[in-house]
This record gives C-alpha cells, sequence and structure tokens, in this order.
C-alpha cells in the first residue's frame, strides 16, 4: 500500500532546487571548508562528509522525481500549463498554479521507481524517429545512472528496461554535431562512459544468493552486446567504458569473439561520414581520417579492454574447441586499417589507372594484438582453469603461427606479433624445452609434476619450427632468446641437481638450441646480423646472470612435490626486472675476450649451476667467484682442468658439461 | 656419324631418365625426428618386455597395443622419466644409444 500525501508540484520543484543547490554546495566546497576548519585546528570531525555529500545528492534526485511524477498527476487531472493568462479583478494575471495532487511519497523515492520512469523514457524516445530527441534521452539517462552510483536496484531495472538500448547508442550519438572535429563531442563520450560503465558492473555483479544466485545482466542485455546488430556501437562503449579489469571476463571474451566474427565476415560498418571515401565531415586529409577509423576500430577496442582483463583474453584464445580459431584471426600481417586509394590524391592518368595503387595512410593496428595475445598467455603457471587456459593459448598460438608460416612462406608477421610470440616463448621455455627433446600433437595436459596440478604446454616439432621461423625472425631476437637460453643453462643444471623427479632439464635445454641453431641456419643471416645477435646473446646473458637469475629461489622447498615449482621456475624473469642489455653490452666491450669465454662455452652456465645447486663448493679466495657470479678468468680454466674428473651430483663434472655440448653439437652438426 | 647418332641418343634418353626420374634421395631427417623415433623405439621395447613397471604403463593414454600413440601425456612421461632407470641404464642413455644407432637400434631383449 503506498503512503500517499499532497504534495503541490511548484512548491515541491522549489525544494528540489534547494536540495540540488545545497549538494553543489558541500560537494564544491566540501574539501575546502574541511581543510580550513583542520588549519584553525577546529575540533570538529569531518570523517561524514562524504556520506553527507552522497545523501544530499540522492535527497535532490528523488525530490527532482518527485516533483516530474507531481506535474504529471498534475496534467492528468487536466491542469495545462500553457492555459491562457487569467487576470482576476484586484489580482496580478498570472499562469494558473497547478493543483495539489496525491503523490505515493514512499514509492517515488526507490530506486526501482525512478529506474523504471528512466528507462521507459530513453526506449520511448530510442524507438522514436527523431534523431535530436534520441541523443537528448541519451544524454539524460547517462546523468540519472550518474545519480545512482553502486545502486543495484536502479541497475537492475534500469537495464532490464533498456539493456538493450545502449547496444545502439554509439551510432545515434555519432550521427550528431562534429563541429569539435571528433566523432563523439566531449559530453557524448561521457555518455558513453556511463552507459558502459552501467553495463560493467550489471556484467559483473549477482543477484540473489546460493541457489538463486544470477547475473544481474538479463539475458537480453547480454545478447544485445554479444550478439550485436551494430557490432561497431558495442566497441565503442567497450572504448568509452572502464577499464578491462572492471568487467566479467566471460562477458568480454564473448563480446570480444563476437567482434573477431563481425571483423572476419566483413559486418561491421563505421558510421557514414558526409565527404565520402577517404576523408570526413571531421575535418583533415586522409590520414586523419585512418587515424579516426584506427582510434574508433571496435574489435581493437575490445581487444584491449580483454588485454587489461587478462582472463578474458585466454577466455578467448585458450579453448581447447574454439580458440584456435580465434588464434588465426589475430595472427596474422592484416592488422591495419583499410587505408585510402592513392588516386584520391592523385589525378588518374589519361585512360584510367593500369596498377592497382598501393593504400595510403593505413595504421599499423598490430601492437594492440600483440598485447592482447601476451595476455593471453600470462597467467600464473599452476593447475587452475585460468592457467589452462593460459597454457592452451600458448598450444593455440604456436598452431597458428605455423599456420600462417606454412601458407605464407615468404610473409613475416608484423614486428608487434613477434614481440608477443618471444613473449610467450620466454615465458613457456621450460616447456618448449621438454618439447623440442621429444615431440608430440600440440597439446596442454595437466602434468604429473605436482600433486597440485601443473599445466604444461606441448607442442608438435613442426609447430615448435614454425613458430621459431617467425619469432626469430629478427636477428636481434634470436640472439636475445640464445641469450636467456644460456643463462638459464645454470638453472637448468641447477634443476637437474635439485628436482627430486627424473626429469633432465639440461638436454631438454639443450634440444632447444638444436631447433634454434636450425632456424638460424635457414636464415642465412648476413656477417652484420650475426654479429648483432651475437651482441644481444651476450648482452642477454650478461645482464641475465648478474641480474640475479642464477639465484632461482626454490633450493629450500625442494621436496616431492615441489617438481612443478622447479620446471616453472626456469621461465621466471631475472630478478632484475629491467633487462639493461646496452649497460651489459658495455661492459663486454670493455673486457671482451673474457666475456667470450664465457658465453661461448657451455661449462661457464653448467659450473654456475653446480654451484648454485651446492653440489660444488668453492674455495673462499677463488678469484673467478664473487658475488655469486661465476668470472672466467686463467685461474678458472685451472680449477676446471683440475676437477673435471671429479664426481658431482652422481657425475664427473665434465660429464655434465658434455651432456650439453654433445647434444648441442649434435644439433648443430646436422644443421647445413 | 652412326656412332654420333648414336651418341646424341644416348644422351636424349639419359637427359630423359634423368629428367623423368630423377633418383629421390630420402629427405635427410631432422636430429629431433630421430630422437623422436629413438624415444618411441625405446619404450615400445622396454614396455613390451616388462622393463617399466606395469603401474606406469596401466591405462596410460599413450601405450595402446604394444604401440606408442604419441600425445602430451606421453611427453609429460618421457620427460619426467629422462633420469629413471628401466633394465640396468637410465631411459636417456636408452634413447641416446638408439639415436645414435638411427634405423638400425635393436630391441635387445628376447620376446617374452
Amino acid at each position: 500500500m503506498g503512503e500517499f500525501v499532497g504534495v503541490a508540484p511548484d512548491r515541491l520543484e522549489k525544494l528540489t532546487a534547494q536540495l540540488k543547490r545545497l549538494h553543489e554546495i558541500l560537494a564544491d566546497r566540501g574539501s575546502v571548508i574541511q581543510r580550513k576548519m583542520e588549519k584553525w585546528d577546529a575540533q570538529v570531525g569531518f570523517g561524514a562528509l562524504p556520506r553527507l555529500v552522497d545523501t544530499a545528492r540522492d535527497d535532490a534526485r528523488d525530490m527532482e522525481t518527485r516533483t516530474e511524477r507531481a506535474y504529471e498527476l498534475a496534467r492528468l487531472k487536466g491542469w495545462d500549463p500553457k492555459a491562457p493568462v487569467m487576470g482576476m479583478p484586484g489580482h496580478v494575471p498570472g499562469p494558473i498554479p497547478p493543483p495539489v495532487v496525491p503523490l505515493d511519497w514512499k514509492a517515488t523515492g526507490r530506486s526501482g521507481f525512478q529506474a523504471e520512469r528512466d528507462a521507459t523514457a530513453l526506449v520511448t524516445a530510442m524507438d522514436g524517429e527523431n534523431p535530436e530527441g534520441k541523443r537528448a534521452a541519451l544524454r539524460e539517462a547517462a546523468e540519472k545512472l550518474r545519480l545512482h552510483p553502486k545502486d543495484n536496484d536502479y541497475l537492475r531495472t534500469f537495464l532490464q528496461i533498456a539493456g538493450p538500448t545502449t547496444a545502439q547508442a554509439a551510432r545515434v550519438l555519432s550521427d550528431g554535431d562534429h563541429s569539435e572535429g571528433t566523432l563523439f563531442s566531449c559530453q557524448d563520450q561521457g555518455v558513453l562512459t556511463a552507459l558502459a560503465g552501467a553495463l560493467a558492473a550489471a556484467g559483473s555483479l549477482r543477484t540473489g544468493s546460493g541457489k538463486d544466485a544470477r547475473p544481474l545482466m538479463s539475458d537480453a542485455t547480454r545478447a544485445a552486446l554479444t550478439r550485436a546488430k551494430d557490432p561497431w556501437s558495442v566497441g565503442m562503449l567497450l572504448k568509452h567504458g572502464p577499464s578491462g579489469k572492471n568487467w566479467d571476463s566471460r562477458l568480454l571474451a564473448d563480446i570480444t569473439r563476437s567482434l573477431l566474427d563481425a571483423r572476419k565476415a566483413g559486418t561491421i560498418s563505421f558510421p557514414p561520414t558526409r565527404s565520402g571515401n577517404g576523408s570526413s565531415d571531421l575535418g583533415g586529409d586522409v590520414f586523419r581520417f585512418q587515424k579516426v577509423l584506427a582510434d574508433h576500430d571496435p574489435v581493437i577496442a575490445a581487444l584491449n579492454r580483454s588485454a587489461e582483463n587478462g582472463k578474458a583474453a585466454r577466455h578467448v584464445l585458450g579453448d581447447p574447441d574454439r580458440g584456435l580459431t580465434y588464434t588465426r584471426m589475430l595472427v596474422d600481417d592484416s592488422w591495419r586499417t583499410p587505408g585510402a586509394d592513392s588516386f584520391h590524391r592523385r589525378p588518374a592518368p589519361p585512360g584510367g589507372m593500369t596498377d592497382p595503387s598501393p593504400k595510403i595512410g593505413q595504421v599499423d593496428l598490430s601492437s594492440h594484438v600483440g598485447t592482447f595475445l601476451e595476455a593471453a598467455a600470462s597467467a600464473k603457471r599452476g593447475g587452475g582453469t585460468d592457467a589452462r587456459e593460459s597454457a592452451w593459448s600458448v598450444v593455440n598460438i604456436a598452431k597458428a603461427t605455423a599456420e600462417f608460416s606454412r601458407l605464407n612462406p615468404e610473409k613475416v608477421l608484423p614486428a608487434e606479433t613477434r614481440r608477443a610470440l618471444n613473449f610467450a616463448i620466454d615465458r613457456y621455455l621450460p616447456d618448449f624445452a621438454a618439447s623440442a627433446r621429444l615431440g608430440v600433437p600440440s597439446e596442454a595436459v595437466l602434468s604429473k609434476r605436482s600433486a597440485n596440478g601443473l599445466w604444461v604446454s606441448y607442442f608438435s616439432h613442426s609447430e615448435l619450427k614454425g613458430l621459431l621461423k617467425q619469432a626469430l625472425h629478427d636477428e636481434k631476437d634470436l640472439g636475445k632468446l640464445l641469450g636467456s637460453m644460456d643463462a638459464r643453462l645454470s638453472g637448468a643444471t641447477k634443476a637437474t641437481v635439485l628436482d627430486p623427479s627424473d626429469q633432465n632439464y639440461l638436454s631438454e635445454m639443450a634440444a632447444l638450441y638444436g631447433f634454434v641453431s636450425k632456424i638460424e641456419a635457414d636464415r642465412n643471416f648476413t656477417e652484420a646480423e650475426k654479429k648483432d645477435a651475437q651482441n644481444k646473446r651476450d648482452a642477454t646473458f650478461l645482464s641475465m646472470i648478474s641480474g640475479g637469475f642464477g639465484a632461482l629461489n626454490f633450493t629450500k622447498a625442494v621436496g616431492p612435490t615441489t617438481s612443478a615449482q622447479v620446471f616453472t621456475s626456469l621461465a621466471q624473469p631475472p630478478l632484475n626486472q629491467a633487462l639493461d642489455t646496452d649497460h651489459a653490452t658495455d661492459a663486454m666491450k670493455s673486457n671482451a675476450e673474457v666475456f667470450y669465454d664465457r658465453v661461448l662455452r657451455v661449462k661457464i652456465p653448467v659450473v654456475q649451476g653446480l654451484i648454485n645447486a651446492g653440489a660444488i663448493d668453492v674455495e673462499r679466495d677463488a678469484s673467478w667467484f664473487r658475488d655469486g657470479v661465476l668470472t672466467p678468468n686463467a685461474e678458472f680454466a685451472n680449477w676446471y682442468s683440475m676437477n673435471a674428473q671429479k664426481k658431482v651430483a652422481g657425475k664427473e663434472l665434465e660429464e655434465w658439461v658434455r651432456i650439453t655440448e654433445a647434444d648441442m653439437q649434435t644439433q648443430r652438426g646436422m644443421t647445413p | 656419324m652412326k656412332a654420333t647418332v648414336r651418341l646424341v641418343t644416348l644422351i636424349i634418353i639419359f637427359a630423359a631418365t634423368a629428367c623423368s626420374d630423377k633418383p629421390s634421395t630420402p629427405p635427410q631427417s631432422e636430429p629431433w625426428e630421430i630422437r623422436t623415433r629413438a624415444i618411441h623405439s625405446v619404450v615400445e621395447c622396454l614396455a613390451g618386455h616388462e622393463k617399466i613397471p606395469e603401474k606406469e604403463i596401466e591405462g596410460a593414454s599413450w601405450f595402446v597395443d604394444g604401440r606408442i600413440r604419441p600425445n602430451g601425456e606421453f611427453a609429460d612421461w618421457s620427460s619426467l622419466h629422462a633420469q629413471t632407470e628401466y633394465a640396468g641404464k637410465e631411459l636417456e642413455e636408452w634413447t641416446a644409444e638408439a639415436e645414435k644407432a638411427g634405423g638400425s637400434w635393436k630391441c635387445p631383449f628376447a620376446t617374452p
């Protein structure tokens, strides 16, 4: 039963205005007043101030709803605000005041009531034919949403009614005034931000509890976003909406998939611009227009938000059934804006165009793709769902890259995509090493390395080769990988000594060297490129070793269940996160001869690994071992020859070195 | 003259033979292919002669009817058992032996 009170709409309107003013003053000046009072040592508590500001906002908002409702009721009673002005003898003529009306005070203050009114107003306008009316309604709705922060009742009801409508907002707004030289005015960007904020909140909130718990977002709204008639508009909500971390990962993944599908099907349409192909009414030339296209690419917006979210990227690529389809779309060289035909700038020669002209003004979008791929391979290693999706993402990335290499033997993926490939290789280096030793059809499996589970990616040799071929196209990337493998030989040696399982990390690492050597041989680098690669290798090795990589932190924890920990620790970044390779190169130049000895021979990292594993005790005054790092000199050579036959951790020292050297040389010997 | 004609004919025949019947040298196997084959042979041999404990093979998705069916679980098992001793040698030593022998490696155990 409602709580009806008689109100005069015009007096309610005045009250509303005063409440709004109160809120404005509190919000604007509150902090200044607080600071001043504190400066004067006033013993007044201001802890409640933020809450007071919020209450004032809510009161003003509720009163405004009541005022609007009161006027509606007055009109229903026959009151006409535009009725002719009446003059009574002895009275100043003026409009007829609205009558007192019975208003349900409690209901009009409730979120659900307000949401229903606001959403219905938006839907009615959006269903209409008046473009300006639609835009005004969207702006009004965004304003109302901003007045209901963290109000789940409001959100639920609002989106229940107007949710699907919000999916079209961007196109409606983009059709407006472009006098600011942008597709959306600042105000309209704010509208999209408010709508997307509401959708993101509704997507990640649950309503009800226990068995009755369900997403706050209705199925219809979800469908409007994930099976959108206008994918471009949905992408613009993502672009202007909150960070990917604020979205539900499943929702974001579904939207990303739908946008990638739409891109492939060619069903994304950019809003028409008035100057036709090549340029627009936004001002500027074709180059500027291509920039606008790039900035408003809905697929890129989805990729960015999913990458920020992390899990969303892994849902998309790490699905064993569907992931490969989407990975193929990303591991591709087509990520750029369409560009304009050059005859738009140059008049066609007599007789028409002969050769198809190259496109002009294209903007490269592959950095966004690279970041997304990296996010897909970034979950913490372990036995959970996220780790599984990450491991499958890496498998799918390898498959898609190998496929690209096979179908396009002459093509090279964009540098930013290759950066992501190298990131994935580095993060899953132990997996790649194990696969180099024994190739199987590529897949991720729950390894028996740990009772808690560890998802490991395994790769077929052809896919491993196809991946490396693209990833190591640049000689510097090749050098970097080799350098980081050199540094990890220490870790691999240590792991082989300490890991209670029977895994031989050293021989797996050596097998990976074989693969990389083969790629190197196939690439036929010039001498200069080889030198660059070698420099990068040296620099990476030195900075990783001196950055504390040798000090893998699993020593104390080794036990029957720790082989998973050992395995993944081989892919951990060095403690020195900022690999300062330039600095390392300087160090190398100052002592080149010693340095080459250090890098080119396997025994240094192997001995380093054995020391790290505690299998070798170094004499305190040894000149070749300082601060935990082995620095080869004549005395080291002497020490090595004296101890070569000494048994260390179950094998002769020389044998440890031989395992690696032999395997590496076998591989190199087979290459042309 | 006749001899010249015969010679030319012979050359043409040879040339034609060379074109149509190019001697196909078997493509040289990559080292990792040789190693993969070696690991398959060794594990089939050891498992087939009960040199690998029953509990390690039982129900394994990768060992069906005495043959290796390569999959991720096989790679995982193989990686974790490289230094496990079977019939007096580590799996890795068996593999290295088979790898070195190439295609001529024979399982040293008599059929049970």
